[in-house]
């Protein structure tokens, strides 16, 4: 071994390490344990959290934020490293109303509630970069420095042939059934996800991914919404590097290698680089970083929140030191999840969910809250737990309606979601549900359209498919069942599957703790 | 894989069990690096295996799932380490010298053998690094591991063990001499010709 070789060109090295553990074989008895473990997995219970579109982050150890001592320019030149050129504009964008080809498009049941804000602070950019035979525009950007939107254009140099992709895309499911995917959720599946760098004041503020909100076919091309909640509010000037994680048309095209483990792409990413002056938007309010240690009955526990900010375009909320980040969950601590966040109304605000991924930080456990923009104070009440609860064992489910308007579909006994609309096509029905009370997010509702006992009427498994979609800023849920009316009607009655946890929690509030909203000052 | 995931998260545990037999094997050898001995190595795999599978229900594919499944084990290994350090707290250095139960390897350097005229599968090197790491410090086994037997970045490994990045590349760079210098003061072994 050459001394002289820096440890991380130390080729031999990584050789020597390979080379001597190629060969260890998993112990038989090692084998043997593991089989009796395996087979005691059927009756040992999964800990039900969010759902996928809940970010459950890296686990690890937090990423420190790195300090000063960087230059903004920093992403485009760590963009190089990866040998391609970033697509930088050269000069300052500054958010302005304007009106977003996005939303000019296909109506958007779910996120029209954006378009106000979006239309009143965005800046074009016009930048098309081309790898391959995809080309993605990075078209906008809308910022008012709490949340940031994105906006692109994806296309295909010879079109964009829904039914070949929707032959590679279309799986079966447990009974070995194909659906056919709409033409909504396709394009909601070909989103690109970009991997962030956000930049300011000579350091780097944030990193992560973006969340890809929504998507529809226009002209041959897709146009899609893209979000990030930074881990910090924004300050005057700032810079966001952009590089997408996979070709999105990666798996369902030929011309495209990929990695079979993992789907993604092997060819060079999209990137972008644009600067902002976000000098003339105003600041949001914000509770500022607490630490809340609620004394409840079962001891002690801190919740650590850096930011908690609240602007027309959404409410931000980042945890510190989250289990998300660090895998550790000590005893002392609370997750946020498990606390019942009200305005100084007592209207509960709810975390948002997403339909596919959600953008995260590497350096904090981010979320959204929706709710009303509350306008005095926050209260974060603890939700504990019963020793013995009262809630039937899992796997329990319960048949709830919810194609029927006033039908209230229960999370736990504080909460859940109430049909508030439905209108119907002859082969679509959409239903927008509003939350109630504290929803519960760890526990997830089975929005797959069933008729009678779970599993046991595969009739609309074999002709429907649903489309999620959930508004941040009113905490709305819209549902989009399509049926293939060819293969069976559509039903009068559409039901869903919830498990409910009854019994579970209880507010304990006597250790609530409430804060007042303040203005920032420059 | 994203089917055995989707499936694992719904509750199958068949599936759960086909995702986590497909990344044993590199499991395993991450924990012999960092522990150093099979019986450890067997309890950290199979904790992995249960707590994997309570949790993931919440994996969101933000990394690979055998990304994922390394960090649980580690964190493990972490347990396990810390453990040892309170039931035995003899310096690390002394380890290869202690006789330890459970086929700890850094005392099997004797078992080399010559198969035909080739050794097999060239166990004398293997044994050599084995022991070598088995010498230095925990902090030192992890990061090697992570950083050349895992090929984890400098990045990576910093957001894993809660570190600056400068301070990854130190230790790394520290750590790599410290076993250089012990696996080429290894002293090397008369090998029984067999068969």
């Amino acid at each position: 071994m050459n001394a002289q070789i820096p440890f991380d060109q130390d080729n031999d090295m990584r050789n020597t390490f390979q080379n001597a553990f190629e060969n260890e074989k998993v112990p038989s008895q090692t084998q043997a344990n593991l089989e009796e473990l395996y087979s005691s997995l059927k009756t040992t219970p999964q800990v039900r959290m969010t759902t996928v579109d809940i970010p459950q982050g890296r686990e690890g150890r937090k990423q420190k934020v790195v300090r000063r001592g960087l230059i903004a320019a920093i992403v485009v030149a760590a963009l190089a490293l990866v040998g391609c050129t970033a697509y930088a504009i050269d000069y300052l964008l500054k958010m302005e109303p304007n009106e977003v080809e996005f939303f000019e498009g296909d109506s958007h049941p779910v996120y029209d509630s954006l378009k106000p804000g979006v239309t009143s602070l965005n800046a074009t950019v016009g930048v098309s970069q081309t790898v391959g035979k995809t080309t993605i525009t990075f078209d906008s950007v809308s910022t008012d420095r709490n949340i940031i939107n994105l906006f692109f254009t994806v296309e295909r140099e010879d079109g964009i042939d829904f039914d070949s992709i929707r032959e590679a895309y279309d799986f079966p499911d447990m009974d070995g059934i194909i659906v056919p995917s709409s033409d909504k959720e396709l394009a909601s599946y070909l989103n690109p996800w970009f991997e962030y760098t956000i930049s300011g004041a000579e350091e780097v503020l944030d990193e992560g991914r973006t969340n890809s909100v929504d998507a529809y076919l226009e002209d041959g091309k897709i146009k899609c919404m893209a979000r990030i909640v930074p881990c910090v509010t924004l300050p005057d000037y700032v810079e966001i590097g952009l590089k997408t994680v996979s070709d999105p048309f990666s798996r369902y095209v030929d011309d495209i290698p990929y990695d079979p483990e993992t789907g993604f792409s092997l060819t060079e990413p999209h990137v972008y680089s644009v600067e902002l002056d976000l000098s003339t938007v105003d600041h949001p309010q914000e509770l500022g970083p607490q630490e809340l240690v609620f004394d409840t009955e079962k001891g002690r526990k801190t919740l650590k929140i850096d930011r908690f900010t609240v602007s027309d375009f959404g409410i931000a909320v980042a945890v510190r030191d989250h289990y998300y980040i660090t895998s550790v969950i000590p005893d002392d601590w609370i997750e946020p999840f498990d606390l019942r966040i009200s305005d100084e109304t007592g209207a509960v605000l709810n975390p948002v969910r997403y339909i596919e991924d959600i953008n995260y930080s590497e350096r904090a456990y981010v979320y959204e809250l929706s709710g009303k923009t509350p306008e005095g104070s926050i209260t974060f009440t603890p939700m504990l737990r019963n020793e013995n609860p009262s809630a039937p064992e899992y796997p329990y489910y319960e048949k709830c309606v919810v194609s029927e308007v006033g039908a209230k579909i229960p999370t736990s006994d504080q909460g859940g979601y109430e049909v508030v609309d439905k209108t119907q096509t002859e082969d679509t029905m959409t239903i927008k549900l509003h939350p109630y009370g504290w929803v519960n997010e760890r526990n997830t509702i089975d929005f797959n359209p069933h008729e009678g006992e779970p599993y046991s009427e595969p009739l609309y498994q074999l002709s429907s498919r649903n489309y999620l979609g959930h508004d941040p800023l009113s905490g709305d849920l819209m549902v989009i069942y399509s049926f293939d009316t060819d293969k069976a009607p559509m039903p009068e009655i559409v039901y869903c599957h919830v498990s409910p946890d009854y019994g579970v929690f209880y507010e304990d509030k006597a250790a609530a703790i409430t804060f007042p909203l303040q203005s920032s000052d420059e | 894989m994203d089917e055995l995931i989707r499936k694992a998260q719904k509750g199958e545990s068949d599936s759960f069990v086909a995702l986590f037999e497909h990344h044993k094997q590199g499991l395993w050898r991450t924990a012999l690096a960092v522990l150093g001995n099979d019986t450890d190595s067997s309890d950290a795999l199979q904790e992995t295996a249960l707590r994997a599978w309570r949790a993931i229900p919440a994996f969101a594919g933000r990394s690979s799932i055998g990304t994922w499944l390394t960090r649980i084990l580690l964190h493990n290994c972490f347990d396990i380490l810390e453990r040892r350090k309170q039931e035995s707290p003899v310096p690390s250095d002394l380890i290869a010298e202690k006789e330890t139960e459970g086929n700890d390897r850094s005392s099997s350097a004797d078992a080399r053998v010559l198969v035909g005229d080739r050794f097999a599968c060239n166990s004398d090197d293997a044994l050599d690094v084995q022991r070598a790491l088995q010498v230095l410090s925990e902090d030192d086994r992890v990061l090697l591991t992570l950083f050349y037997l895992n090929d984890y970045s400098v990045k990576q490994i910093a957001a894993l063990l809660d570190l600056k990045e400068g301070a990854v590349k130190t230790r790394l760079s520290r750590a790599r001499d410290r076993f250089r210098h012990v696996y080429e003061e290894s002293p090397s072994t008369e090998s029984e010709v067999v068969g």
